[in-house]
C-alpha cells in the first residue's frame, strides 16, 4: 500500500467535500442550492458536509433572508483557500510521481 | 491497490475538481459577454454617424444605447442571483468606458468637419478597447 495518498488532508480528501471546496474556489460565494444541484447529493448530507469544512475553518457560512425565505451562501476563507491550494499541488505531486 | 490504481484515483480527483469548476463557471455570470455587445454597439453605430445624417437614426442608436444598459445591468442581477461569480470587471471599469464613450463622441463631433470618417475611426479603436478587456475577461476566469 502506498501512503502517500495518507498525506493529503483528509478533510477535503473525500468525494463531496473535495466537490464542494473545487466550487467554492472559483467564485467569490454561491448558495447552496447550487453546491447541492452541481455535485447532486441530498440537503442533508450537503450540510453535514459543510458543517465538517466549516468546523476546520476552511468554509465561510452565511444565512440571509430574502422575502421571508431563507438563503444560504458559502464561500471558501483564506484558510480555506490555501489548504485547497496545497491539495492540489500535493495531489499533483503524487500523480505526476506516480506515472513516472 | 496497484501503483496504476493509485494514479488512476489520482487523476480522477483531479478531474472532479476540474469538472467541478468548469460547471460552477457555466452556472456563473460570462463576465466578458457585456464587453463584447458594447464592442459590437460601437462598431456597428458610430461608423454610421459618418455615412447616415437621419435624425430617427440618431434616436434608434439612443434607444439600442439605453436597452444595452438595462440588459447588461439585468444580465448581472439575473445571473448573479445565485452565484456571486469573480469574472464581475469591477464598477470602475464601467465607468472608465462610458467616460470613453462620452470622450470619443465628443472627439469624433469635433473631428468630422474635417476628417470625415472621424466616427469610423473613434468606433474601431473604441470597439477595440471593449474587446480587448472583454477576452482579457474570458481568458483569466
Amino acid at each position: 500500500m502506498d501512503l502517500s495518498y495518507h498525506k493529503l488532508d483528509p478533510i477535503i480528501h473525500q468525494p463531496a467535500r473535495l466537490s464542494i471546496m473545487a466550487a467554492l474556489a472559483v467564485t467569490l460565494e454561491v448558495e447552496f442550492i447550487v453546491i447541492r444541484d452541481t455535485i447532486k447529493i441530498s440537503d442533508s448530507l450537503l450540510s453535514r458536509y459543510i458543517s465538517v469544512l466549516e468546523k476546520a475553518g476552511y468554509i465561510y457560512v452565511r444565512k440571509v433572508f430574502v422575502n421571508k425565505r431563507p438563503k444560504t451562501w458559502l464561500s471558501l476563507t483564506k484558510k480555506g483557500h490555501i489548504a485547497f491550494n496545497k491539495y492540489i499541488q500535493d495531489l499533483e505531486s503524487i500523480v505526476s510521481r506516480k506515472s513516472q | 491497490m496497484d501503483k496504476l490504481d493509485l494514479n488512476q484515483e489520482g487523476n480522477n480527483m483531479l478531474n472532479r475538481i476540474k469538472d467541478t469548476q468548469e460547471v460552477i463557471k457555466n452556472k456563473g455570470v460570462k463576465g466578458y459577454l457585456p464587453w463584447f455587445f458594447w464592442g459590437l454597439f460601437v462598431l456597428i453605430t458610430y461608423p454610421s454617424f459618418d455615412f447616415i445624417k437621419s435624425f430617427i437614426w440618431y434616436i434608434i442608436a439612443i434607444i439600442i444605447f439605453i436597452v444595452g444598459i438595462v440588459l447588461s445591468y439585468y444580465y448581472y442581477i439575473i445571473v448573479n442571483r445565485h452565484i456571486h461569480s469573480v469574472s464581475h470587471s469591477p464598477w470602475y471599469m464601467s465607468l472608465l468606458y462610458f467616460i470613453l464613450i462620452a470622450i470619443t463622441i465628443l472627439l469624433a463631433n469635433i473631428f468630422q468637419p474635417n476628417f470625415h470618417y472621424s466616427w469610423v475611426l473613434g468606433g474601431i479603436i473604441l470597439a477595440a478597447l471593449f474587446f480587448m478587456y472583454g477576452f482579457y475577461l474570458k481568458l483569466k476566469y
